[in-house]
């Protein structure tokens, strides 16, 4: 066989061979092994100026890159020498791929010229194979890369869009525990939480088994495992060999036949929170990248954390604000201060949470009334309840102080201390009441629990405390103005039944005695006199008439029927007179105080009066009745309706009569549904 | 130096445990020995027959396998037990074995290689290989190996046999009896070591073109089926089927062969597909490779002979050898017939007289001492060891 025919034949197995590799690194070596089985070669190396790619002749780990690498191409005279084999002589041939590589061959005996050429064409097999794998690795690397992304990245938005949907955080934790468990791929995934105490609590968890991973687990750290060493690093940690480790979370880990595992911190809002754990059963570690991709999941699972912290905090916040609100609508609404107290007392229990809270008044007798309770059970019945203040309580320490005050209930003593422990109440927290300057009360919440309630207590009473000072300072003011009102009304009153009783004694009997002269002076008068007679008569009839103007005047002033008849015959009287037929219903026979009774009257009057003048009606129903400690006294009629309470003065007084007895006053006239006034008036006003 | 180092070897004509024990006995010529090597075949108990080596030798490391025949200066032999042993403070010897060796075989030989003791006062080093042919491509345990070792330590061995059944052989290791293994004793002397390879074929007709192979199993043959390409140039009636111990019978003395730098390398066809109509050779024949049939006879494979003692010899600077080991090829023997084998071994016991001869007829040969080829068929390697 001639030396052309030989290289060929030997060029076309090599081909062969080094083609059948399939990755870059088989190829290269291939390329070595081959050349050198070919050229009975010492040495067979492909080698850049500063990496050693492959060689084959030397010793394991002994290969002299740089003797290699000073074989450059078209150096006649090159020659390597490996240990234990003597000086070979070495030809090198530039490969076009890897960039910078040559193909160095080396032996005893110089190639001949044909050996030489033969090498050349293996150059180039090997460039050429040794790129296409290049690409077809660096393709297939990009393809499995961008695989692998876009599951990742899918994982990513799916735990995302929970975030961003603010799902709760158990479920965004369990979403992410399943996530990356399927993604890395790992057997189990654990998230715990760092508790105060040394220990770890387990929040959320996935197994590829489906078994059940305990949540609320916890436990107690400390030892060479990933929770504790991360707790003590914050950096991400990897065990490969899990029998290494020590301590319960790493015999936890061995129990349920944990392998290798890493962890990762998740770090919220700058504070170590917990970590995630991705675990496998099976013997080979992890991947090498599996800290970094774990790292992706746990930024999302710590704004998933601050997410619900900020929510509970601003739901928190929403609910104190709700809760201040109700109460403040009811100090708006003017509600009696027991309503209000109540309400103070159950709106801080439920907020906090607590188990009672107390509104109680400091008497001046040494004494604290509560005014105000509720307690979650609604067992402890406490409005009105009263004790004397001393002994060591919240209520007393208030009253001293005059500032907030906390109590547990080994500091107890004192007349409270039976409410107490008829409460089971463990811890309390009170604030002083201040209306106008002076401390008046206090609110008192207490609790159950073993722990103490939480350092923001005060903080959050002393809104509800400012309201509940509001509303007492209100209804202080309120009912001094009443009774200022009252006061004048009565005046009023007074000054009217004055007037029409000095009409009725002084004037009007005046009056009636000058008639009854003048029908004396007129039968005196013979009958022949009759011009004298018919002018005495014209005036007895003028006196009459003045007379009765008078009876009416004093009537308008002060009806007496009123005074003599009480309510019913004075409406009756009223009805009677009125220019639109009426219908009485009137329930309540009893007397009533008088400044109701003429309140009602007047509202009737002026109403039926409004009534003829403007409303165009029909008829008219006049009701009183009494039921609850209220007279309710209402005018309706059939009329246009429409009527502008602003327009005249007689409803404003009205109202202000009312308002004056603690009343309501209310006025419905939309046009065309007719017109009706309703008054309500306490009996016995507070 | 010379008397710092001795070799020995045993023989008993038949493979039981006390066959074994005179043969141990018989190569132990001194009590430092270093390392003993067993071949034998038809063992009733190999366990029980390895063990008794070994206890005679108080734990010397071990290392032997199965033949398809023994060799020993006393003649050839089957159902027979050959121990050599070799001791002294010239040599240094560490052993390895690597089980699974199918799975990776270049991992194998390079895990066996790692044995080879690092003595710089014993400057001659070989790594003797045994391995189950059976594996597969034993060019990859020599590619394992050379990756350790580099160009420097030269390779030598064979693949055990299993009597020519070839369906199971078996490899020892200290006490242990493997299959599907590799062991290997790593040896450093102080003297030289010679090796020598030779075959003693030549081809017959012209060229044929491999237009479809894959490893060792060749599909297409000038784009015919292998097998059909094969039994015509032998001109054996395609349609006569021959069975598979008829077509092995035919495989032994007809190899094919590959043209390399120094000659042609010789392939062994170790089976067929009927079926598919491919060969199976026992180790590689690349796609767009020539290939040549091979023929011998007894005056060129004694020819061979001679030559691989030569070689061997040749290494040593012209120092008479402690002793030798030749690993011969089933297919030889099968050439040589009876008497041939006995003219053979008479011709390596005669190259140096009184020089004790331990080997086997093996399923392949290992002998890498330049470039990184280093697996044979149908070929004889000598190892001398000076």
């Amino acid at each position: 066989m001639g030396a052309s025919s030989w290289s060929s034949q030997q060029l076309t197995e090599f081909i062969a061979a080094v083609s059948a590799a399939e990755t870059g690194s088989a190829a290269a070596r291939a390329v070595a092994e081959r050349a050198a089985e070919t050229l009975d070669a010492e040495v067979a190396a492909i080698v850049r100026d500063d990496e050693l790619v492959v060689a084959v002749g030397y010793p394991e780990g002994a290969t002299p890159l740089a003797e290699l690498a000073a074989v450059r191409p078209g150096d006649d005279d090159a020659s390597v020498e490996p240990p234990g084999v003597g000086r070979c002589t070495a030809v090198s041939v530039a490969l076009a791929h890897p960039p910078g590589a040559r193909l160095v061959i080396a032996r005893r005996d110089r190639l001949t010229r044909a050996e030489v050429g033969l090498v050349r064409g293996m150059a180039r097999v090997a460039e050429m194979t040794m790129r296409m794998l290049s690409v077809l690795e660096d393709e297939r690397t990009a393809r499995e890369e961008g695989e692998r992304l876009a599951l990742e990245q899918a994982a990513l938005r799916r735990v995302a869009t929970l975030v961003a949907r603010g799902e709760p955080a158990h479920r965004v934790l369990a979403a992410v525990a399943e996530e990356v468990g399927r993604l890395l791929p790992a057997d189990i995934t654990l998230l715990g939480r760092f508790d105060s105490g040394g220990t770890a609590v387990n929040v959320g968890g996935w197994s590829r088994t489906g078994d059940p991973v305990e949540v609320g687990a916890r436990l107690r750290l400390g030892g060479y495992n990933i929770l504790t060493r991360i707790l003590e690093t914050g950096r991400p940690m990897r065990m490969d060999d899990y029998a290494e480790g020590s301590g319960d979370v790493h015999v936890n880990g061995r129990v349920r036949g944990i392998k290798a595992a890493v962890g990762a911190p998740i770090v919220v809002e700058g504070r170590l929170w917990g970590v995630m754990t991705v675990a496998t059963m099976r013997d080979e570690p992890l991947p090498c990248d599996t800290e970094e991709r774990l790292s992706r999941f746990t930024s999302l699972v710590a704004t998933a954390i601050a997410n619900a912290q900020a929510r509970v905090e601003l739901s928190a916040l929403a609910d104190e604000q709700a809760a201040l609100r109700r109460v403040a609508t009811l100090v708006a609404r003017g509600a009696p201060p027991p309503a209000v107290f109540g309400a103070v007392a159950e709106e801080v229990a439920r907020l906090l949470p607590a188990d009672a809270a107390l509104v109680n008044r400091y008497d001046a007798d040494g004494h604290a009334t509560i005014v105000g309770g509720w307690s979650r059970g609604g067992d402890v019945a406490l409005a009105g309840a009263r004790a004397p203040i001393g002994g060591q309580t919240v209520s007393t320490l208030v009253l001293e102080t005059g500032k907030a005050a906390r109590a547990e209930r080994v500091g107890v003593s004192g007349p409270v201390a039976a409410l107490w422990s008829a409460g089971g109440w463990r811890s309390s927290v009170g604030t002083p009441i201040i209306v106008a300057g002076h401390l008046w009360g206090v609110v008192l919440v207490a609790s159950t629990r073993d722990e103490a309630l939480p350092p923001d207590t005060e903080q959050r009473l002393a809104g509800f405390t400012e309201l509940a000072a509001t509303a007492i300072a209100n209804a202080e003011a309120h009912a001094e103005l009443t009774a200022s009102r009252a006061r004048i009304v009565a005046t009023a009153d007074e000054t009217r039944r004055r007037i029409e009783r000095d009409l009725h004694d002084g004037l009007q009997q005046r009056l009636v005695s000058l008639a009854l002269q003048l029908r004396a002076a007129q039968a005196a008068v013979p009958a022949e006199g009759s011009e004298l007679a018919s002018e005495l008569d014209r005036v007895a009839a003028g006196l009459t008439g003045a007379l009765d103007e008078l009876r009416e005047y004093a009537r308008g002033i002060h009806p007496a029927i009123l005074s003599e008849g009480g309510l019913a015959p004075a409406l009756r009287t009223l009805a009677r007179r009125s220019g639109v037929p009426v219908e009485l219903d009137v329930r309540s026979g009893v007397r009533l105080p008088e400044r109701v009774e003429v309140t009602a009257y007047y509202v009737v009057s002026e109403a039926l009066t409004n009534v003829v003048r403007h409303a165009n009606a029909s008829s008219v129903r006049v009701a009183a009745d009494l039921a609850d400690g209220l007279l309710h006294v209402s005018v309706s009629d059939d009329g246009i309706g429409g009527a502008d309470p602003s327009r005249g003065s007689g409803l404003v007084g009205l109202r202000d009569r009312v308002e004056a007895l603690g009343g309501k006053l209310v006025l419905r006239s939309q046009p065309g549904k007719g017109t009706s006034v309703e008054a309500t008036l306490p009996v016995d006003p507070a | 130096m010379g008397t710092d180092r001795w070799f020995g070897v045993g023989s008993a004509r038949s493979a039981c445990v006390r066959a074994g024990a005179r043969a141990a006995d018989e190569a132990l010529l001194h009590d430092d020995a270093k390392l003993l090597v067993v071949f034998c075949s038809g063992a009733p108990d190999l366990r029980a027959l390895v063990g008794e080596i070994r206890k005679r030798a108080g734990d010397v490391p071990l290392i032997g396998c199965t033949t398809a025949g023994e060799i020993a200066g006393t003649g050839p032999n089957d159902a027979s037990v050959v121990v050599a042993a070799l001791g002294g403070a010239g040599f240094a010897v560490e052993t390895a074995a690597a089980t699974g060796a199918s799975a990776d075989l270049r991992q194998a030989g390079a895990r066996v290689a790692r044995c080879l003791p690092t003595r710089e006062d014993l400057p001659h080093k070989v790594l003797m290989v045994l391995s189950d042919g059976f594996a597969g491509n034993q060019q990859e345990i020599v590619r394992g190996a050379h990756g350790v070792l580099g160009s420097a330590v030269p390779l030598v061995g064979g693949c055990a046999g299993d009597e020519l059944s070839m369906t199971e052989t078996f490899q020892f290791h200290g006490d242990r009896v493997l299959t599907d293994s590799i062991v290997a004793a790593g040896i450093a002397s102080d003297a030289p070591i010679g090796i020598g390879v030779c075959h003693g074929w030549r081809r017959v007709g012209g060229p044929m073109l491999v237009t479809a192979s894959a490893g060792n199993r060749v599909s297409t043959l000038d784009d015919r089926p292998a097998l059909d390409v094969y039994l015509e140039r032998l001109n054996v009636d395609r349609f006569a089927r021959p069975s598979r111990d008829g077509l092995a019978r035919l495989a032994l003395t007809h190899p094919f062969g590959l043209s390399r730098r120094d000659g042609d390398e010789v392939r062994f066809i170790s089976g067929a597909d009927f079926a598919e109509r491919s060969l199976s050779c026992i180790a590689e024949i690349p796609q767009g490779a020539l290939v040549w049939m091979m023929e011998g006879d007894a005056s060129s494979v004694l020819d061979a002979t001679d030559a691989a003692c030569d070689d061997a010899l040749a290494a040593l600077d012209g120092r008479r050898p402690l002793g030798m080991f030749a690993f011969d090829c089933i297919a030889r023997r099968n050439v040589l017939g009876g008497e041939g084998i006995r003219a053979e071994i008479d011709r390596l016991a005669a190259a140096v007289p009184r020089t004790p001869v331990a080997g086997f007829y093996t399923y392949g040969e290992i002998a890498r001492t330049r470039g990184l080829r280093g697996f044979h068929n149908q070929t004889l390697v000598v190892l001398a060891l000076g």
